[in-house]
């Protein structure tokens, strides 16, 4: 019995052993000078090491055994010089070394950042407005056709993106929409609309049918009735397609690739790319920044979307 | 408020299946109307389409005077209580009240004051601010009953608003609502499959079954003379029993002779029964109308009989015995001194002026 339990605990922290190690990994080499990360790629930050040494002399009165290597340049010799007894200048001198590779991935991503952001929230409004509109027709409305039309638009989610990559290329530039962000929002909206059209319309068919009677006879119209009580009542399932959709757009490549050449309009992804294809592309530690830059957004939005995704989640399931 | 006239209604739906033929009610302002039956009896489609939440296929509906087939439910000025309270888990008890207010844009004062109000009366208004979640089974159902009492409607529509309560709640919420009515002065139609509820809450009943009305009459009316064998089976509890047998002469009386178990018939029958001379008939008896022998009940017209008790329910304040004459079972309800033994053959009494007789074939009520 005992036994098990210590093998299942090695198992489990074997498992996240290595699902945190790719984080460690990144963490600590975008905090870190170049030259650190040449000599050997795993260590520990030396930075935050000295951090820690030095306010340790610091704070025992010994802060005159400071000592640190700057490294400097003179026109083409690049030279390294010792410095030691200021603990400001030194703290100071440890923080440069630490986000040196941020500000520098910053200038480069801003503009993807923000690109990103404004395409994929853009998104996620028109894909939840859209789809719960039609969602709502679909699951309360009976005109002739409707249940073959409703196959027909799910059965999209069975092509392939890939597979109708070049028509939609050609389609956006005889419709003249490369190079901008419609040329993004747009089919990011047509694509992502069947996903929550099948989530929101199971959704709106196991509500009580009762609700929909007393908000008749309250006197709501469709309008009201999809405004004041079916969306209200759909926020974990408007959570979970806001979430898919980001989250999707934030990690789209090939079409952002393929149909914006303009820096301009480059997102996250893409943007990264080049970034890695540029003259930075050997200047690791801004290109680990930027990775961690980029998933930052990600991992915020998990943490205070979890509860409401699972919800969402599992709402058709449970439901009595 | 308003009188409701159902006239000629029918209502099939899709496939032929008809839920609802012919039905014809008049129901008076102010009146508490019940509609009962057994699940599928087309209760709530009758309801339902006064309510306007299902189309009409034949027949017309009138709401204080004026036709109302093609109106919308919000411009009928009726409100509903709905079985499972159907309130808007999303708003506050004030909001869920006050919704129907503010979509008939009444002045914001004037919402406060009536979900005020209507707070009061049932006494919710310390739950207000409350969302439906976090309240219990009779909390909601107050509610749903005060989101109806705000609009100060012309017809108070009830779909079997106390099936989801436990048995005591609803006992409570029954007096309730009959309290509500005399206050409110409004027009109310019930739907319940409940006989109690019916017998207790209406001012007349009107027994469904397959989609048609059986008989309309107020409570004790529908108990002392139920016009066939359905409705005097289903109201009354225990149920009325039914012997089956024959009608014959024995010398100059008439006798309802059963097999095992011979009743001779006061002489008030003798005209309303004798075209059954020698054909089948059904007696109904209640249980009430049933006892032991030395119960002490002076009737006009007791008749003896003996039957073998099968199984005995003490309620405390009486006695359920099932019993059996060897060809049909039923029920009589004796005192609860009364102790007889399982397998007892036992002599009992029957008021024979109690007794109904039911055609056969058609069921229809002869006496």
């Amino acid at each position: 019995m005992k036994k098990t339990y210590y093998i299942q605990h090695a198992i489990l922290i074997t498992g996240v052993i290595l699902t945190l190690a790719p984080f460690y990994f990144v963490i600590s080499n975008s905090i870190r000078s170049n030259n650190e990360i040449f000599r050997s790629p795993f260590a520990f930050p030396q930075s935050i090491k000295d951090v820690f040494s030095f306010t340790v002399l610091k704070l025992t009165g010994r802060e005159n055994e400071i000592s640190y290597t700057v490294r400097t340049t003179d026109g083409e010799a690049v030279l390294f010089e010792t410095r030691s007894g200021n603990y400001a200048e030194a703290m100071s001198h440890q923080w440069h070394t630490m986000t040196d590779g941020f500000v520098y991935a910053w200038e480069v991503l801003r503009q993807y950042m923000v690109n990103t952001l404004f395409v994929s929230l853009t998104t996620a409004l028109g894909v939840m407005i859209l789809g719960s509109v039609t969602a709502y027709i679909f699951a309360r409305y009976r005109f002739p056709g409707s249940g073959i039309l409703f196959y027909v638009v799910i059965s999209v989610m069975m092509i392939p993106g890939i597979l109708t990559l070049v028509p939609s290329v050609q389609l956006v530039t005889g419709l003249g929409l490369r190079n901008s962000y419609l040329v993004l929002i747009l089919p990011y909206i047509a694509s992502g609309q069947v996903f929550a059209i099948f989530v929101l319309r199971s959704f709106f068919k196991g509500l009580s049918e009762d609700l929909f009677d007393a908000a008749r006879i309250d006197g709501a119209n469709h309008f009201r009735l999809y405004w004041s009580v079916v969306l209200p009542l759909s926020r974990p399932s408007l959570a979970v397609i806001a979430i898919m959709n980001i989250l999707g757009t934030w990690n789209a490549f090939m079409w952002p690739f393929i149909v914006n050449s303009d820096q301009q309009y480059h997102v996250i992804a893409s943007g990264l790319y080049i970034m890695s294809t540029s003259q930075v592309a050997t200047n690791y530690s801004a290109m680990y920044s930027a990775y961690l830059i980029s998933s930052i957004p990600l991992l915020l939005l998990f943490v205070y979307a979890t509860k409401p995704f699972i919800q969402g989640l599992s709402s058709g399931a449970f439901k009595a | 408020m308003a009188d409701v006239v159902l006239k000629d209604l029918e209502k099939v739906f899709d496939k032929n299946v008809p839920a609802v033929r012919n039905v014809n009610l008049e129901i008076k302002d102010q009146e508490f109307v019940v509609l009962v039956g057994p699940s599928g009896c087309g209760k709530s489609t009758t309801l339902r389409m006064v309510a306007g939440l299902e189309e009409v296929t034949s027949g017309e509906i009138h709401i204080d005077g004026r036709l109302v087939n093609d109106v919308p439910p919000k411009d009928r000025d009726i409100a509903m209580v709905f079985q499972n309270y159907a309130l808007y888990p999303h708003m506050t008890v004030y909001e869920n009240m006050a919704f129907g207010l503010k979509l008939r844009k009444y002045p914001k004062s004037e919402i406060e004051e009536r979900v005020q109000e209507a707070g009061h009366i049932l006494g919710i208004s310390h739950l207000l601010s409350r969302k439906p979640k976090a309240l219990s089974g009779g909390e909601r159902q107050r509610v749903a009953v005060g989101r109806a009492i705000v609009r100060k409607p012309k017809v108070f529509l009830f779909d079997e608003p106390l099936s989801n309560l436990d048995a005591k709640l609803r006992v409570q919420m029954r007096t309730e609502i009959s309290k509500l009515h005399n206050k409110l002065d409004a027009t109310m139609i019930y739907v319940t499959h409940d006989q109690v509820e019916a017998m207790t809450m209406g001012d007349r009943i009107a027994v469904m079954k397959d989609g048609r009305i059986q008989q309309v009459a107020d409570p004790i009316h529908l108990y002392e003379n139920p016009a066939n064998r359905f409705v005097a089976g289903f109201i009354g509890s225990p149920g009325m029993n039914f012997l089956e047998g024959r009608i014959v002469s024995d010398e100059d009386t008439l006798v309802f002779d059963e097999g095992h178990v011979r009743i001779s018939l006061p002489d008030q029958m003798t005209e309303a029964m004798s075209p059954y001379k020698d054909k089948e008939v059904v007696c109904g008896i209640r249980p009430e109308d049933i006892v032991s022998i030395n119960s002490g009940k002076s009737w006009e017209n007791p008749r003896d009989i003996m039957a073998r008790v099968e199984v005995i329910e003490p309620m405390g304040s009486e006695t359920f015995l099932y019993l059996t004459t060897g060809t049909h079972t039923f029920i009589a309800k004796v005192d609860a001194h009364v102790e007889p033994t399982l397998g007892e053959e036992m002599p009992l009494v029957v008021n024979v002026d109690k007794v109904h007789f039911f055609a056969k074939d058609t069921e229809e009520a002869i006496i």
